[in-house]
């Protein structure tokens, strides 16, 4: 594999330097080899994981087999949503983020296609509308509705269903390899001549058509994880929670039938703690943490106990009677403890805002 | 940060040989601030950059904004039992940020290396205006929409190409009908030399819902696949700045039309559109002064956002309260399989309100690198070659309902009129009093940035142009004067004038 190749070489480039005297084109370097692409070769990996998974459990309906396929998905859920604090680039640029993770689903169409006659096939998902599959088609068919519990019985499933599950597991394993190649490898399909997207954000200049400096670059990261910490605190956790227990909305909960939300959540800021420190996996280099260093080592390590803090602060909702997200909207201590979530993922925003920023061009 | 503008003398330059009538102020070639005080300053480049709120907003507006930002990128359903149904029955897309991808540009179907026709499918950003013509100018009545195109029967004026499952059960997830597309690729020679390859999408339909074949001629037969249905492309459009443009004074705007620019061969015209404003205030001429749309068919951000609201996503509201498809065959089919569709208004009008507000209060980003001498050589190049004719570099806004927007010194660099861009851009489709070849100029503050917020975003109305040169070289009509000054310049010129637009 040309991919892996490439990434040989960028650890072997990465590992040893000093995070604190990196420099930016070092930063910049390691980020996207060894933190944005390896996470993308991660969730390509697990999509094909989750195919043979579901194929498994169709060809034979087992508990045992329908526990390892919802296992599988909730592992393909971890690098996507860890892939949250970047969504630029081919993600964004092939249309690639709505195939994979549209939400809400469509249940009324989808229940329509699966009451119909045609025969479930790749090709026939490939017409289908976004909302009629990607990951959260695939947890409703594999968890069912998430009202009472996070799970149905083997003898619910239909042979269409399977269909349905077989077919829109592949295509989003498809999808999931474009994007890696996207970063790896080639990023316009229409032009063979054009490099991976990895080569491209790490070699900003002014003839770069995206980036026409580090700063540029710096920005984008720095940007991205923003946008993650306000999405899940002002989106993702705050709108279904409404502004009291009387307007909390099941129907705005993402990942509602397999009760993953908190997991999802947490995989998101999961993402803000690799592109700051250069983490991922057991590879460890600089990341956007070694700017702020430069200039204030205190603030460095604060950000990033903040953001160590909104994790647990999240994981902190889950009911300790079980449940998941959507469950402790419902509880004024659930409540309670959603909301100091919200307010750390704010005061994380404001401080990359406010204090991290401005070292992108410094 | 350098927030302050640097202020200059106001200079004005008289073009020497062309034309004394294009007296513009050179200001511009320096102006940071494009959005006047809604700007937002972004030194870097990202994905993120037309997505703030304009600067000067109160924190109630900001709210507001945010509340319409959510909207925008909201996913309708067109299941019933949930919140955000109205989705369809028929749509081009499931959400407004679909076309107008972090509020910016949308992008062309990707052809891979080798293809030809590819069908257009889900989440694609561009899509089919369709109308009869029978080449006459009619006048403006109540029963011909005030002027607006001819629907075709059986249709309306735009292509829905996808829809609720169930509404053509032999084709899941289709709506009126199937849209393909191609490329045609030539190539561009300077007289330098250097050679420029340039693609049009082409487009053609199979599967309309009404199709038959025709024992009599052979032919496979629809009320779309006949001659006098005219159809264009429409490529999803910046969302930025766009109620600064709407606050520009009418009067500013007929005096530019007024310009004599005979000696370039520039002739500015306004459209005068249908304005459901007016027409919901019970106004006997409900016409305006068309601002939006790719041919300035709408006069304003409510109409254009509420149209496209009911239209690209099939969400009905209180200003067009009714599914696009109403009372066709196709509705009549889909009626008779699944029972009466609810004909209640779909959005809120809370939501349809927050989704104009956001779509009004976008912030133009701050311009970049203005001291680089080649991009202030550009800046002059701007003007040397004519292109100030057209995208007419600043104005002081008027009034707006919104205090934020107004009395604010902008540099949109566009005329807001319509122009004959001449054969290699036109569609044939009137609209309005906008013919078959003529366009509104588009405003060019941002569009530095338009590629790092959507790489594969493309210029022009239907996104052929995938850079800013194959844009310019598109250019013809009453542009031709400017473009064949541009190719004739010296090669470093040429640079310094796109270096000039990376900057905006």
């Amino acid at each position: 594999m040309n991919a892996l190749k490439m990434m040989f070489a960028a650890l072997t480039m990465v590992v040893g330097v000093n995070a604190k005297a990196a420099t930016n084109a070092e930063i910049i370097k390691h980020v996207s080899y060894n933190v944005i692409m390896k996470t993308y070769t991660d969730l390509a990996d697990a999509t094909a994981n989750l195919k043979v998974a579901v194929a498994n459990f169709a060809a034979n309906p087992t508990e045992e087999n329908l526990a390892l396929a919802q296992q599988q998905w909730r592992y393909t859920r971890v690098p996507w949503e860890a892939s949250e604090a970047f969504l630029f680039g081919p993600v964004d640029a092939l249309g690639i983020d709505p195939m994979l993770d549209t939400w809400p689903l469509n249940r009324s169409d989808l229940d329509g296609v699966l009451a119909g006659k045609s025969n479930i096939t790749v090709d026939l998902i490939h017409t289908l509308g976004t909302n009629l599959q990607g990951f959260h088609t695939i947890e409703y068919l594999l968890f069912g509705n998430g009202v009472n519990s996070n799970t149905k019985p083997v003898s619910a499933f239909t042979s269409r269903q399977f269909d349905y599950l077989k077919a829109t597991s592949t295509v989003l394993a498809e999808h999931a390899a474009a994007l890696a190649y996207a970063w790896t490898t080639n990023y316009d399909p229409e032009n063979p001549g054009a490099p991976g997207y990895v080569t491209v954000i790490s070699q900003p200049n002014w003839n770069n058509q995206y980036y026409s400096s580090e700063g540029a670059v710096l920005e984008e990261l720095i940007k991205g994880m923003m946008g993650i910490a306000d999405e899940v605190a002002n989106g993702k956790i705050a709108d279904p929670m409404g502004g009291d227990i009387g307007s909390a909305n099941m129907a705005l909960v993402e990942s509602p039938f397999s009760w993953n939300s908190i997991n999802d959540f947490k995989m998101n800021i999961r993402s803000i703690y690799s592109v700051y420190t250069g983490t991922y996996g057991t590879v460890k280099g600089p990341g956007v943490q070694a700017l702020v260093a430069r200039y204030n080592p205190t603030l460095a390590a604060k950000i990033e106990a903040d953001i160590v803090n909104c994790i647990n602060l999240i994981e902190a909702i889950r009911p300790a009677g079980g449940g998941d997200f959507g469950q402790a909207i419902f509880t004024a201590d659930g409540r309670a403890r959603t909301q100091k979530a919200i307010e750390a993922l704010n005061a994380l925003h404001a401080t990359l805002e406010q204090q991290v920023l401005p070292l992108a061009d410094k | 940060m350098k927030n302050s503008i640097l202020l200059f003398a106001v200079s004005m330059i008289m073009t020497g040989a062309a034309s004394a009538a294009s007296d513009i102020n050179m200001d511009y070639v320096r102006a940071i601030k494009s959005g006047g005080d809604t700007t937002v300053f972004i030194k870097g480049e990202s994905i993120q950059a037309y997505r703030n709120p304009a600067a000067n907003l109160t924190e109630e507006q900001i709210r507001q904004h945010l509340t319409g930002d959510m909207l925008f990128e909201r996913n309708f359903s067109d299941d019933p039992t949930r919140f955000d149904h109205g989705l369809g029955p028929v749509y081009n897309n499931t959400n407004c940020n679909a076309c107008h991808s972090k509020d910016g540009r949308g992008a062309l179907p990707v052809v891979p290396v080798g293809a030809e026709w590819v069908p257009l499918k889900q989440n694609e950003a561009v899509f089919l205006r369709i109308s009869i013509e029978d080449g006459l100018n009619h006048p403006k009545t109540k029963e011909n929409n005030w002027g607006a195109p001819v629907p075709v029967p059986g249709f309306s004026d735009q292509l829905f190409h996808l829809g609720s499952w169930g509404v053509r059960e032999d084709l899941p997830s289709q709506g009126q009908a199937q849209v393909w597309m191609k490329y045609e690729k030539t190539n561009f020679t300077y007289p330098d030399g250097k050679v420029v390859e340039l693609r049009k999408p082409l487009f053609k339909v199979t599967g309309a819902y009404d199709e038959y074949f025709d024992s009599v001629t052979g032919q496979t037969r629809s009320r779309l696949y006949e001659k006098d249905v005219k159809m264009g492309p429409r490529m999803g459009t910046p969302m930025i700045g766009l109620g600064l443009l709407e606050a520009i004074k009418e009067s500013d705007i007929l005096a530019l039309a007024a310009r004599d620019l005979s000696a370039e061969g520039v002739h500015g015209q306004p459209n005068y559109v249908f304005d459901i404003q007016k027409s919901m205030a019970g106004d006997a001429y409900p016409v305006s002064m068309g601002r939006f749309g790719l041919k300035n068919n709408t006069p304003s951000v409510f109409h254009q956002s509420l149209g496209a609201l009911r239209g690209d996503i099939g969400v009905t509201n209180y200003a067009f309260p009714q599914e696009s498809i109403f009372g066709t065959n196709l509705w009549k089919q889909y009626e008779a399989n699944h029972g009466p569709v609810p004909t209640a208004i779909e959005a809120s009008n809370q939501v349809a309100d927050d989704l104009v507000f956001y779509s009004q209060t976008l912030a133009v980003p701050s311009r970049r690198n203005v001291d680089e001498p080649t991009v202030v050589r550009g800046a002059e190049v701007f003007h040397q070659v004519n292109c100030t004719s057209c995208h007419q570099p600043s104005y002081t806004t008027g009034p707006h309902t919104i205090p934020a927007l107004a009395n604010q010194k902008i540099y949109p660099y566009t005329d807001m009129l319509l122009h004959d861009m001449g054969d290699g851009l036109a569609d044939g489709r009137k609209d309005f009093d906008a013919s078959g070849k003529q366009w509104k100029t588009r405003a060019l503050w941002g569009i530095g940035q338009s590629q790092t917020v959507n790489p594969r975003g493309g210029f022009l109305h239907d996104g052929r142009a995938r850079t800013f040169e194959e844009a310019i070289l598109w250019h013809g009509g009453e542009a031709q004067y400017s473009k064949d000054k541009f190719v004739n310049l010296p090669a470093e010129d040429r640079q310094a004038l796109l270096a000039f637009i990376k900057s905006l």
